[in-house]
């Protein structure tokens, strides 16, 4: 499902933030991300969501080698990667539900049927309320949820999100983590990036731990 | 299908009075020069059809009087039994006097001169004298009688509007090269400004052709707009023009009518520049995204 093979990656002529990454994510495994503050864990999510290329190595996403992906092929993978990001990048001008709709409609969704699914994924993340609101009038909590509501509406195949519950409170977090399980339990392969321990140990799954660019732990269930 | 939008870029966005503002004054130039270049082209056109067909005989005199009225009539004789000639006519002494009068002054004693005698030939529509020929055979009768078409004394003149005509038509291409590159910088500003929400819909998995569909059609709105104001004073401008023109009642410039009708493909200009910014957006747009991994 995702596979890091050598994988080393750096910006433009720097040195390298990422070095020797190697793990294998099976199909349907869920894996906590995880390591201190530029221990490399956003830019191996990059690497994943395809917003980078590595300098050097494999990587295999969703059965697709990168390096003999074009460019052409690309949009066709992201749309089967659903990405909660750190800092939400919400689209300001629209709505809750233009935002959450927006990748049914990238992937040619008709309206009824884009409509019935973002008024269930709202209702369930308690968004139902703020449907026509933009996300400046949200607050960080509702802010979130609308990112995460925006990376699971197409049902993907590979879930990533970054500090997905950072921002709520203690009851969302658990709520949304329930969702990410269902998701999981349905076939959605799962990477969350976080800080956040406490979370780790009531849900517990498979660890991958970065230490200043390297790869220092994969353990649990799955991982190779 | 460039119509459907997803919205992706704010209400607005590139919609900023400067842009459609400058390409208006750019139409407005546009439209002009190229007004200029076709009127230029008509009236030259209009100018060699009123003198085709028109051929003038000389015939010298080496003192006033040397040929008399029968060696003339003799050549008119000859003139129209001359095959293409439909008319043949000595120019009139007082007609002569009018032709002479801004060099010689209205008092000048024309009796004095040895002038030639002009003969006004009128040859069929359509068909060339040759003037060579006819002068040859004139000159049994009139030692050293010339033969010229009307038309050659044209051909400076041709050159000069012909260039004239050329720098008008550069002027309309340096002019869409402008308004290019303003699209070209617009749409750079954008890009920069909504960088954020394009890497989004990019990460999210929108093909290029999306995003650029989105700038594309703005720029397409933007440019018709200012294009068909600016293409509007054009049109007042050039019609302005054009009553002028018509109003000198001149036999050498075209009619209402025909420089009218020769001027509407201008009305494409709007729907031109339209697409012109439509396109430089897309190419724009396209080549800045190929940058997104």
């Amino acid at each position: 499902m995702v596979r890091f093979d050598n994988v080393g990656m750096r910006y433009g002529v720097g040195q390298e933030v990422l070095r020797d990454i190697s793990f294998d994510l099976p199909r349907g495994s869920f894996t906590y991300l995880t390591g201190a503050s530029g221990a490399g864990k956003s830019s191996l999510l990059k690497l994943m969501f395809l917003a980078r290329r590595p300098s050097r190595g494999l990587i295999e996403i969703l059965g697709r080698d990168l390096s003999r992906l074009s460019r052409r092929a690309l949009p066709e993978l992201r749309r089967q990667i659903g990405v909660v990001y750190q800092d939400f990048r919400l689209v300001d001008h629209m709505t809750v539900f233009d935002n959450v709709a927006l990748p049914l409609r990238l992937a040619g969704a008709a309206e009824p049927e884009v409509r019935a699914h973002v008024e269930e994924l709202l209702d369930w993340v308690a968004l139902a309320d703020r449907i026509g609101a933009t996300p400046p009038e949200l607050s960080g909590g509702e802010q979130q949820r609308v990112a995460i509501a925006r990376a699971v509406i197409g049902r993907p195949r590979l879930l990533l999100a970054d500090e997905p519950t950072g921002s709520v409170d203690p009851d969302m977090g658990d709520r949304l983590m329930h969702l990410f399980q269902e998701l999981n339990r349905i076939g959605t392969t799962i990477v969350i990036a976080t800080h956040d321990i406490a979370m780790m140990e009531r849900h517990r799954a498979a660890v991958l731990r970065l230490v200043r660019g390297e790869l220092v732990v994969a353990r649990g269930a799955g991982l190779a | 299908m460039i119509f459907r939008s997803l919205h992706l870029l704010p209400r607005g966005a590139l919609s900023n009075r400067l842009v459609p503002a400058i390409i208006a004054v750019m139409v407005l130039l546009l439209t002009l020069a190229a007004a200029a270049a076709i009127g230029i082209d008509r009236s030259l056109a209009s100018f060699q059809a009123e003198l085709s067909g028109r051929y003038t005989v000389e015939l010298p005199t080496a003192e006033a009087g040397a040929v008399d009225d029968e060696t003339v009539a003799r050549v008119v004789d000859l003139l129209a039994e001359t095959e293409g000639v439909i008319a043949a006519e000595v120019v009139p002494q007082p007609t002569m006097e009018r032709l002479l009068e801004p060099w010689l002054g209205r008092d000048a004693a024309m009796g004095d001169l040895p002038l030639p005698v002009l003969i006004d030939i009128v040859a069929t529509p359509g068909m060339a004298l040759d003037a060579a020929a006819l002068a040859a055979r004139i000159d049994k009768l009139v030692k050293g009688a010339r033969v010229e078409a009307a038309v050659d004394s044209l051909d400076e003149i041709g050159e000069i509007a012909a260039a004239i005509e050329m720098a008008a038509y550069a002027v309309v291409l340096l002019v869409a090269f402008c308004l290019a590159a303003v699209v070209v910088f617009a749409t750079g500003a954008g890009l920069a400004t909504h960088h954020g929400i394009i890497e989004i819909v990019h990460q999210i998995g929108a093909h290029d052709r999306l995003v650029s569909r989105e700038f594309e059609r703005r720029f397409l709105i933007l440019g018709f707009a200012g294009a068909v104001a600016g293409g509007a004073v054009g049109g007042v401008v050039v019609y302005g023009f054009a009553l002028y023109a018509t109003s000198l009642d001149s036999p050498f410039l075209p009619a209402m009518d025909d420089l009218l009708q020769a001027l509407l493909p201008l009305l494409a200009i709007p729907f031109l520049v339209g697409g012109l910014t439509m396109a430089t957006a897309g190419v724009t747009v396209g080549r800045a995204l190929r940058r997104l991994t």
